[in-house]
């Protein structure tokens, strides 16, 4: 009996022991030292249909010692390697790491402008959807010129290029498009689709490396997954609106010739609301936005109640200038809808729009489009008078 | 009785709902979503009718022969003959569900979080926790259920709460665009793993409370229904339409989780959530396999017979799909036919000839219960 319990006891004993054999789950380890961590990639267009990857790999702080001074700036480094897809280039650039790329914390994506250009980006973007490592709210980007001169740069405040731009696009400098947005919005009734633009920016025609920036400039506008054109930041600014996305919190008003009124805008939200009278199809734009003054260089005293309804009006024109600008430039010019038009009419007329929808790029210069602002000052900010 | 456990109804729906539930949250969302797209919400509460008329038709069938199981009582139904090769399709489609159970979990964690590790280690891990729980009967189930489920449970409200910034309840307009058909299409997925509650039939001999058997697997169908539409909502507001170009859409959302840079990467969280129910999942269909053939072979006693079952129901795992693709087809085109033929079909004809034949020997005498 007691010699039963013994044999019970060792056999429970190595059958809990042979659960830890399969919790170690050594098939799939990865230790951090065995991974070679992609903080950014960009994605150009090469010669024979072969596109070249560059990415920042990034370096672990121990192997760049040595009695230098503290050099925050050599954290990343940069390689890059041509395939016939994203899949395959990284396989080739494989090659040159002991490590193995990991692409679980590459959350920029830059595409070169010739690359998207040609179009049928989607068929890069796929990787970045279906392998399991990249991540869905990583951001899109396209670079004016080309994608990789954009990861040489070494920005002063941050510690790689890829930051910088998430950064900003969390800040809501240009649009801030993810991985998920840009799918919808290329599979959405329209088609048309954004992402926001890339410049370099040189500062005091220093060609040196250092402290030379990537901004964003503007936006490209895509017609499914080509990119068919760009609008520069006024523009975007208006499109942006449209879409219910916050642009850079400050609007400035023009009441005079050389004087200038800016509003901090608190809040800001955006209604499409479409319409078919007598198969005709208008879209009303109603956009409100409240915010409080922060400067004015202007003779108006806006503290009187009279005076704000004016300060409101010149705002609202600035705002209603940028819109149409965008309007005129996409829909009329570029006869795209990435403001949303499409997905608004089927959402409300699902019968109509069934007829239109094969030949939705026809009919989208025709929208009649009208755009009502409404600016509600809520504070003058902390002084009353001006100084003139 | 092979068991001599004894489980509360509350158990039961807590064993029930991961039955239908855990897998169904893998694929239906997909499935049904390249039909009805943005109207895949609506799916789950028509298909969970059918889950509430099966569980209607067994406790009926229960209720007449109250201490046996499906296994046992159709001999009583359609002759002992019959009764053997109809045990014979059940165990075979039980041991067949099992490996459909362990391959598509097999494929999930594959795809998302151990892509090199072998098969045979996934699914032999899982069968031999399972072969354990079951060797200590129904009421180690039970128990088991009543501690993993409510951890199961509770990651629905909280990843959508994580995730609310990024929803938009617009994208499900507009509603029910191309009428009812394509919603009837969607719902066939779902009705097909809602009449999985089929297997109330193998624990309602074993409650304390036979009496709230009913009420419990409807409020455990009920609450099945309500987690479907909630997630389906959740992807649909998240995604949109894309939500059926996804293979798993609702993995999709979680990854999609992040705030303020830290709290990300959750998937790793929701995957070990998620094994759980699987586990009990699992865990629910080996033990009517084993249960059943104990049953069906008139042995003393299932516990012999666990092992051996547990060594084939792998290599059923191993056997049945190639690949994802091809089970994924095989969810969408046969699974809706096949499975409630055998869980909801099946047993109302069963149940149906027993009132005709009760209505008829009513004078005579009542049938025999025999208890083993």
């Amino acid at each position: 009996m007691i010699l039963c319990r013994i044999i019970k006891a060792i056999l429970s004993f190595f059958l809990v022991l042979s659960q830890c054999v399969l919790l170690t789950g050594c098939w799939d380890n990865k230790e951090l030292n065995q991974l070679a961590i992609i903080v950014g990639a960009a994605i150009d267009k090469e010669k024979n249909n072969k596109i070249k990857l560059t990415v920042q790999v990034f370096l672990p702080q121990s192997q760049s010692g040595g009695q230098q001074s503290s050099s925050s700036k050599a954290q990343v480094e940069i390689k890059s390697a041509v395939g016939t897809n994203l899949a395959d280039a990284a396989s080739n650039l494989q090659r040159e790491y002991s490590r193995r790329l990991f692409w679980g914390h590459c959350k920029t994506y830059i595409f070169g402008r010739s690359l998207s250009e040609k179009g049928n980006l989607g068929r890069q973007i796929d990787f970045i959807d279906r392998h399991p490592e990249p991540r869905e709210e990583s951001r899109l980007y396209v670079s004016d010129g080309k994608a990789s001169d954009i990861l040489q740069l070494s920005p002063s405040l941050e510690k790689y290029v890829g930051d910088v731009l998430r950064k900003m696009s969390e800040m809501h400098v240009g649009a801030n498009i993810t991985l998920k947005d840009f799918e919808l919005m290329v599979t959405s009734e329209g088609g048309g689709a954004l992402l926001p633009l890339i410049k370099i920016k040189h500062q005091n025609n220093d060609d040196r490396k250092m402290n030379v920036s990537p901004i964003i400039g503007g936006t490209a506008i895509f017609m499914r997954d080509k990119m068919i054109g760009r609008i520069n930041e006024v523009e975007s600014k208006g499109l942006l609106w449209v879409r219910n996305q916050n642009e850079l919190p400050e609007i400035t008003g023009y009441p005079k010739k050389g004087q200038t009124i800016s509003l901090y805008l608190k809040r800001t939200k955006t209604n499409l609301i479409p319409k078919i009278e007598k198969g005709k199809w208008s879209v009303t734009i109603y956009i409100s936005k409240e915010g409080m003054i922060v400067q004015n260089g202007s003779k108006i005293n806006i503290m009187s109640k009279k005076n704000t309804k004016r300060v409101e009006n010149y705002i609202e024109k600035d705002v209603s200038i940028s819109i149409e600008k965008a309007l005129k430039q996409v829909k009329d010019g570029m006869k795209v809808d990435p403001f949303g038009f499409a997905t608004a009419f089927h959402r409300k007329y699902p019968k109509e729009w069934e007829k239109v929808k094969d030949h939705w790029e026809v009919v989208l210069p025709d929208i009649y489009v009208e755009t009502k602002v409404k600016v509600h000052v809520l504070e003058p900010g902390l002084s009353t008078t001006t100084l003139e | 009785m092979h068991d001599k456990g004894r489980i509360t109804a509350y158990q039961m729906a807590l064993m029930i709902y991961p039955t239908i539930y855990a897998t169904a949250v893998l694929m239906v969302p997909a499935i049904t979503g390249q039909y009805v797209g943005r109207d895949s919400w609506a799916a789950p509460i028509l298909g969970s009718l059918n889950g509430f008329f099966t569980a209607y038709v067994l406790y009926k069938l229960h209720k007449m022969y109250p201490n046996e199981s499906l296994i046992q009582y159709s001999k009583h139904i359609i002759g002992h003959f019959l009764s053997k090769i109809l045990g014979l399709f059940y165990l075979f489609f039980f041991l067949y569900m099992c490996g459909f159970i362990l391959k598509e979990y097999y494929f999930f964690v594959g795809i998302s979080l151990l892509p090199k590790t072998p098969m045979i280690a996934i699914i032999g891990s899982t069968v031999i926790m399972a072969s354990l729980a079951i060797t200590g009967g129904v009421e180690v189930l039970g128990r088991a259920s009543q501690l993993f489920i409510p951890i199961f449970i509770l990651p629905i409200p909280i990843f959508t709460i994580m995730l609310l910034k990024d929803l938009d309840p617009k994208n499900v307009l507009p509603i029910l665009e191309h009428g009812l058909l394509p919603l009837l299409q969607g719902s066939a997925a779902p009705q097909a793993w809602f009449s999985e509650v089929f297997l109330i039939s193998m624990f309602l001999p074993f409650l304390k409370d036979p009496e709230k058997g009913l009420k419990w697997s409807f409020i455990s169908v009920f609450a099945v229904m309500l987690s479907l539409v909630s997630l389906n909502l959740l992807t649909t507001f998240l995604f949109g339409e894309m939500t059926a170009s996804y293979t798993f859409p609702v993995f999709k959302a979680v990854r999609f989780i992040s705030l303020s840079d830290f709290f990300e990467h959750l998937e790793a969280g929701i995957i070990t959530i998620w094994i759980l129910g699987a586990y009990i999942k699992i865990t629910v269909f080996y033990y009517a396999l084993v249960l059943g053939t104990a049953q069906w072979l008139n042995l003393s006693d299932f516990k012999p017979i666990v092992l051996p079952f547990g060594i084939l129901i792998s290599l059923f795992a191993i056997w049945e799909f190639a690949n994802l693709q091809e089970q994924f087809e095989f969810s969408k085109s046969i699974f809706p036919f096949y499975v409630p033929f055998m869980l909801t079909v099946l047993p109302t004809i069963l149940l149906i000839i027993a009132k005709i034949r009760t209505r008829n020997t009513i004078k005579k005498k009542p049938p025999r219960i025999s208890n083993y």
